[in-house]
């Protein structure tokens, strides 16, 4: 091997042709002279050459071994000779980085904040938004709604749910689904257990498997008033029964009544999420066809093989269209929809996440054109040192080779930072997320986005870490030499690339920081939302009597009326009161009515309104004002005159032009058998927000619990001390009065509206510290540039000082250079965040896309950032030497 | 192909080769001819089988190859000894008069 030339220019010829190619030319010569040896001893040229290769033996087997043994030699060298120079190229790039360290901190810094939080918030998006769900074949599950008049999806009534399952030909099967929370008691302290109430083969439609026991309710389970039986999610089974494996089988204690558990369904695959039992869904078959008006009952099913969405959808829409004109005193104008599950569950967050996704992806492109600006103007900076070494006759390729292994060393150290970021990253998304959002257990750090978004920031490294390799292409090596190291100086192509990249950067983070500003803009506004009622110092929690033990509306009364005493008589209670159904939740019962003295409609036609059902001492405890007549008192009693309180919105939108008070209401049908809900309006209340701060407040009418005693109750108390400790307090009362009954969903209800915006705020938060690492990146990227700039023009800065500037006319003049670069990029990225943010309306609440205030703010910021981030530099040039800048060279 | 009484016992060719070698840098066809010279013709070695040794003791590390110019000036492939295959021919060489031996020996006994 001490031919190198030779060597090398052998090189490039594939290994396989150029070992056949030797081995072929030692060979013939070997023949040739064999042959010519037999012709001076007399033999014919023909005869000699046959000759030789008798000799020689069998040619072609020797060719073939002497070939792959030369290859296998090559190969082993070359191997050799690429870990060596690796090593040696590693050990280098590990030692110029800690030449300098600040560089390599901040490069591999920034790396890491791109790969991590992109790693972090693309595992959670793929998590929620794109992991099939755990069912079998989860694609082919559908949800049934239905909607009135062009609204939006509705739950169904029981006979319209009943009628469309078993109509339809498009889904093989279906399973009713509606709410069902019960009390456990027996073994430890009573619990409210949240469950559902499903057809008999929901899990059959979903497809999932008991882990013990039988997953479907058997025929017995589902006859109206049988046997009473219930599936058990593996975590309560677990958390509550120690994983006792003969509780198949046994009977547990639901709201005082015996149920027989018959199966224990895999944690993994409790739908809808958190649900702890299951119920078998039943109906009374004798009233079922009179129940087409109250909706409550949710439809799933699994689609036939060969079906399609819209074929289902044709198919779902004309039973519908048949149930409408068959029943239009409650059907008219009744519409379908089939949604795919999946969306289905998480259609609400796919804006939020894809908006979180596009800002975090934004962060990874300026982190990439950090480290590109970084590598360039360390790649100037070096062009002399690499220079010298071309001239000691270092080769191109080697060199090359040495720039992209340093590029490769920071881009691992990033990516190592950056999955250690990602785990935490992710860990602390799923911990801070709000509790509303589904499928939070489903999200893992993602091998595959690690990859991609570590292949990313490597191929980023690789070509602009090769931007120095590449000038020296151009045999201008003397030049660079003879400019004393300091590279083409002023040359257009390279800054113009360093100027595009910062503006580039500035833009992308005026982008970002619009969307964070808006989202910012939007949660004060949702703050600035009157709740309708007053948080401070209260506290509520849900308190449930069973069925079978408080029989008739009198036991319920009477014994809530203990409740109230004691919870009266407290320390620290200022006043308490009881409402069915908690603010800001998304509790909603609603009922249409009946105005006397106005002409009958038809059911369908009829208003409609929320109902809500509340002691007298509720109002003063929530702090919700009486606005006109008066609020319940004592003396609506069960016996006494029907009384009902309604909303502002409700007299407003009722009553239009006349007052409400006075008028007789009566609602379709009473909430829980018995008499209808019906009462003289005596008072107009003050609107309260039902399901959230952003949505419309719906009218409603408030009923006094007395009148219409409620199974489910939610307890407020309004404290002078810790509302925390008062509770304490609440619970020992309640178990002296009835052990059996839990204190359930225990909430400050400061918590109760934090609760409420969780999600918003958990958006905003996120989509700030983006934009705020934006602009942390964008100003090392201007800062750098203008250092880098300064650096250049030392020599001029000296001879103009030298000549009489002054330093602040060299300071502004440096600043200009970095303000001028910032302002483009706030053009363009003004530009850009005007069109992207037009996506993100929905997300938004009391402010436009386009809100001025927000765009001024952002404007102003970056100019901030921009004037520190070259002031910095520009007063070090202003305090240059002239002496020394200008010896410097 | 008609094999002489002597055929070469295996591994036997290699020590011959670095023998051969430890003379001076040749190629292949010299030391072809130079096996078949110094046995007396007694050797008639398979120039197939040579060259498959030569390629083998090159990827062991036992000798190493350059091109160089021939006698009668053509590129031809030139073999020399590395330190490791000077210190293998003496080692095999002493391996090999302890089996020589022992083989007479016993022949010697019949």
């Amino acid at each position: 091997m001490s031919d190198g030339r030779g060597f090398r220019r052998v090189f490039r010829l594939p290994l396989f042709r150029r070992t056949a190619a030797a081995v072929e030319e030692e060979f013939d010569f070997h023949l040739d002279m064999r042959a010519s040896e037999l012709i001076a001893r007399g033999w014919n040229p023909d005869d000699a050459r046959a000759e030789a290769r008798r000799q020689f033996g069998n040619v072609q087997d020797a060719e073939t071994f002497c070939r792959r043994t030369d290859e296998r030699r090559e190969r082993r060298i070359m191997r050799s000779e690429y870990m060596s120079e690796l090593i040696q190229d590693v050990s280098y790039a590990l030692r110029s980085l800690r030449k300098a360290p600040g560089f390599a901190l901040v490069a591999i810094l920034t790396l890491a904040l791109g790969i991590g939080a992109n790693t972090a918030i693309f595992s959670v998006v793929r998590g929620i938004l794109l992991r099939p769900l755990p069912f079998a074949d989860p694609g082919r599950l559908m949800m049934v709604a239905t909607t009135y008049a062009g609204s939006k999806p509705e739950p169904l009534s029981p006979a319209n749910a009943y009628d469309l399952r078993a109509q339809n030909a498009s889904f093989t099967s279906m399973a009713v689904i509606s709410g069902h929370s019960a009390v456990l008691t027996g073994s430890g302290d009573p619990e409210r257990i949240r469950g559902f109430d499903v057809g008999g083969d929901f899990f059959s439609v979903l497809g999932v498997n008991a882990l013990r026991g039988r997953s479907v309710f058997s025929p017995e389970d589902t006859v109206f008033n049988g046997t009473k039986s219930v599936l058990v999610n593996e975590t309560l089974w677990r958390t509550r029964f120690g994983g006792d494996t003969s509780l198949v089988g046994q009977m547990i204690t639901l709201d005082n009544e015996r149920y027989k558990v018959i199966g224990i369904i895999p944690a993994v695959s409790a739908w809808p999420s958190n649900t702890m039992l299951w119920y078998p869904f039943t109906y009374d078959p004798k009233t079922l066809a009179q129940s087409r008006g109250a909706v409550y009952i949710n439809l799933v099913g699994r689609l036939k093989p060969g079906v399609t969405l819209a074929g289902a959808t044709a198919d779902i829409a004309t039973v519908t269209a048949r149930l409408a004109k068959d029943y239009p005193d409650d059907n008219d104008k009744l519409g379908s929809v089939v949604v795919p599950l999946q969306e289905w569950i998480t259609g609400s967050l796919r804006l939020p996440l894809l908006t979180l996704l596009g800002g975090v992806a934004f962060v990874l492109l300026i982190a990439c054109a950090n480290v590109a600006n970084l590598l360039l103007v360390r790649g100037v900076a070096r062009e002399g040192e690499l220079a010298v070494r071309t001239a000691l006759g270092a080769g191109r390729g080697r060199l090359i080779r040495q720039l992209v292994t340093e590029s490769m060393v920071l881009a691992l150290g990033g990516g190592a930072a950056g999955f250690v970021l990602a785990v935490l990253g992710t860990r602390f998304l799923v911990a801070a997320a709000p509790a509303s959002i589904p499928r939070l257990d489903s999200i893992h750090v993602d091998a595959m986005v690690l990859a991609f978004t570590l292949g990313i920031a490597t191929v980023t490294g690789a070509i602009f870490g090769l931007v120095p390799a590449r000038r020296m292409v151009r045999p201008d090596i003397a030049k660079t030499l003879r400019e004393g190291g300091r590279g083409g100086g002023q040359g257009g192509g390279r800054h113009a690339a360093r100027r595009a990249l910062v503006v580039a950067e500035v833009a992308l983070s005026v982008m970002l920081l619009a969307g964070a500003g808006l989202l910012i803009r939007s949660f004060t506004s949702l703050m600035a939302v009157d709740p309708g009622f007053r948080t401070e110092n209260s506290i509520s929690f849900a308190l449930s009597l069973p069925a079978a033990k408080y029989r008739t509306p009198e036991l319920q009364s009477a014994f809530m009326s203990r409740v109230m005493e004691r919870m009266h008589a407290l320390a620290g209670v200022q006043a308490a009161g009881a409402g069915f159904g908690m603010p800001l939740t998304s509790f909603g019962f609603d009922l249409s009515f009946e105005i006397a003295g106005r002409p009958p409609v038809k059911p369908a036609d009829q208003p409609d309104a929320e109902i809500r059902v509340a002691t007298p001492d509720y109002f003063p405890t929530m702090g919700i004002r009486i606005v006109k007549g008066r609020g319940f008192t004592d003396m609506d009693r069960a016996g006494g005159a029907k009384v009902m309180l309604l909303t502002e919105t409700a007299a407003k939108k009722f009553f239009p032009g006349e007052d409400p008070i006075g008028k007789h209401v009566t609602f379709g049908s009473a909430p829980r058998g018995g008499a209808k809900l019906e009462g003289d309006i005596v008072g107009i209340v003050a609107d309260v927000k039902q399901s959230s701060l952003a949505n419309a407040t719906l009218p409603q009418f408030w009923a006094p619990y007395d009148q219409w005693p409620m199974s489910n109750m939610n307890v407020v108390l309004h404290t002078t001390r810790d509302p925390q400790a008062v509770v304490a307090d609440a619970r020992a009362a309640i178990k002296q009065l009835d052990p059996d009954l839990a204190v359930a969903q225990v909430k400050t209800l400061d918590a109760v509206l934090a609760d409420s915006v969780a999600q918003p705020r958990f958006y905003m938060v996120l989509l700030t510290v983006f934009a705020l690492v934006a602009i942390a990146l964008s100003a090392i990227g201007i800062y750098g540039v203008v250092a880098y700039l300064v650096g250049q023009r030392a020599k001029e800065l000296g001879i103009r000082i030298a000549l009489g500037a002054t330093p602040s006319r060299v300071v502004a003049m440096v600043v200009r250079e970095g303000v001028s670069m910032v302002a483009v990029g706030v053009g363009v990225g003004l530009a850009g965040a005007l069109a992207l943010t037009q996506l993100m309306g929905a997300l938004l609440f009391g402010v436009k896309a386009t809100d001025p205030l927000t765009y001024a703010a952002v404007t102003i910021t970056l100019g901030v950032v921009a004037l520190v981030a070259s002031s910095v530099p520009a007063s070090r040039a202003a305090h240059v030497d002239p002496a020394i800048a200008m010896r410097a060279d | 192909m008609a094999k002489t009484p002597t055929d070469l016992l295996y591994g036997t060719l290699n020590v011959l080769v670095l023998k051969t070698l430890s003379w001076k840098p040749m190629h292949g066809y010299a030391i072809s001819n130079w096996l078949r010279q110094r046995s007396g013709g007694t050797l008639d070695v398979d120039d197939a089988a040579l060259y498959k040794s030569l390629h083998r003791l090159e990827e062991l590390g036992s000798i190493e190859s350059e091109w160089g110019m021939s006698e009668n000036n053509r590129r031809a492939k030139y073999y020399r000894l590395t330190a490791l295959g000077r210190r293998q021919l003496r080692d095999e060489r002493a391996a090999f008069h302890d089996f020589a031996l022992a083989v007479t020996r016993v022949l010697r006994t019949v």
